[in-house]
């Protein structure tokens, strides 16, 4: 992958997740819409989109209530789009390295979260001072989300490419992969079946 | 009100500077900022950012109607304490209800729909697979956008129409049936993706091995891995539990086919 398609990728995933919490909520970024754009860049919409369909089966497990913070589809999208090629061979490893990745970036997001604690502090003194401009403040938490985003994608991909190439080149880890991968739709339609089920039952 | 638009387009940043603290206080102030300037000047002003920088938690595409319920009260100068008190309580109400309807339920009807449709489109032949994929995603993407997007607008109006009421909105539709429907609908959807998932694994072989041993085996470890789902839903651990579990299963399973063979 060249160095202009992977800041494209991680661009892209960064204003995709920014749709996620920050502004808008259209459900365009979620994992099957974002693999299905992060795709278009790299060439291969319709792989990138089966990925973000099975990402977003898993993910949709995750309820984004309160203070919960669901695995980020976007960040997961950009590394299968930044490790997968044209052809099928190696998608059960991208899958997996890309379904881990949000959960990781998930645990950045709480990091970011967390650090926006301490700007009620300023918010308070610019007010009592008068100059208070939300208008900034909203601008630089969009930008630093598109910034924390971006930057670990392209960190992500950089680090995760020689695993990738690792499990790739013996057959009995891909075997493995490819193994484990079979049982992913029927866990998480497995899932789904008996949530759904439930809620059914309960608003009967 | 005269802010409509300003607040309409502002309430899409609701979540932006969530924090742990105070949940969404930056996206409130910031939707409500221009109503807030032209009824507050000075220290008011500032005693009226002060009031809404407090903690602020609902459901982003059910914020309007208290967006607007707040702006209504700022107008007719209700006193700070109640208008937090008001503020507060419909904030909780409207999460329990958004929650519901939109995270639990509609954004699963999104996207088992866009499965439907591709499956639809692509079986048929109607469309090539990319342009299937793009319109699978973009229709029921759409319809949601559509429904959210009347939500957060009509909320406001609603809210500025009612407000200082504690339970301003709370019936400006049916959200029990919206539930109900929802969740049937969704059902319905999910067991139509089973089957055909079903038809094409065991008939096709899709995704598994060709051969009737290694088929055999395969779809006895998918199975397991389906058990082993339940078990960890039973005591209420998230799926990753089964992910790992399933790893652990697939390396057994690579071990003992690379033994056989």
């Amino acid at each position: 992958m060249e160095t202009k398609e992977l800041l494209y990728i991680c661009a892209a995933a960064g204003l995709l997740n920014l749709e996620t919490i920050q502004a808008g909520q259209f459900l365009i970024s979620r994992p099957s819409f974002a693999g299905f754009i992060l795709g278009l860049i790299c060439g291969y919409p319709l792989q990138c989109f089966f990925a973000g369909l099975l990402i977003e089966a898993i993910y949709l497990d995750y309820t984004p209530i309160g203070g919960a913070v669901p695995p980020n589809g976007a960040a997961a999208c950009a590394v299968f789009a930044g490790l997968a090629d044209k052809s099928y061979e190696c998608f059960s490893i991208c899958f997996f390295i890309a379904l881990f990745s949000g959960f990781i970036y998930a645990a950045a997001d709480r990091k970011i979260r967390e650090m926006k604690n301490a700007w009620n502090e300023f918010y308070q003194m610019e007010i009592k001072e008068g100059k208070f401009k939300p208008a900034v403040w909203i601008a630089t938490s969009l930008l630093a989300d598109f910034t924390v985003l971006s930057a670990s994608c392209a960190i992500f991909i950089i680090i995760l490419r020689p695993l990738h190439s690792f499990l790739y080149s013996y057959p009995f880890l891909r075997s493995w992969m490819e193994t484990a991968f079979l049982a992913v739709p029927f866990i998480a339609f497995s899932s789904f079946y008996f949530r759904l089920a439930g809620q059914v039952r309960k608003n009967a | 009100m005269p802010e409509f638009w300003k607040i309409f387009f502002r309430s899409f940043f609701i979540q932006a500077g969530w924090n742990y603290m105070k949940f969404q206080n930056l996206g409130f102030i910031f939707a409500l900022e221009p109503v807030l300037k032209r009824i507050h000047k000075g220290e008011e002003l500032k005693q009226a950012y002060l009031r809404h920088i407090e903690i602020f938690n609902t459901q982003p595409y059910m914020a309007g109607f208290v967006l607007g319920n707040a702006a209504g009260m700022e107008e007719k100068k209700i006193d700070g304490q109640q208008i937090l008190k008001i503020k507060q309580s419909l904030a909780c109400a409207y999460a329990s209800i958004g929650d519901r309807i939109f995270w639990a339920r509609l954004r699963i009807s999104v996207f088992l729909a866009t499965i439907l449709l591709y499956f639809l489109l692509t079986v048929l032949q109607i469309l090539p697979p990319v342009k299937a994929a793009l319109f699978a995603l973009a229709v029921p993407t759409a319809l949601y956008c559509a429904f959210s997007i009347y939500i957060r607008a009509a909320g406001i109006k609603k809210g500025y129409l009612c407000s200082g009421s504690g339970y301003c909105g709370l019936d400006f539709l049916d959200w029990n049936k919206i539930i109900k429907v929802s969740s049937r609908a969704n059902f319905a959807i999910l067991v139509v993706i089973i089957f055909y998932g079903l038809f094409s694994a065991i008939v096709y072989r899709t995704g598994f091995s060709k051969d009737n041993d290694l088929f055999a085996f395969e779809f006895l470890f998918v199975i397991t891995a389906v058990l082993a789902q339940r078990h960890f839903r039973a005591q209420k651990k998230p799926l990753t539990w089964t992910l790992f579990s399933c790893f652990a299963g697939a390396l057994v399973f690579a071990l003992l086919k690379r033994f056989f063979a």
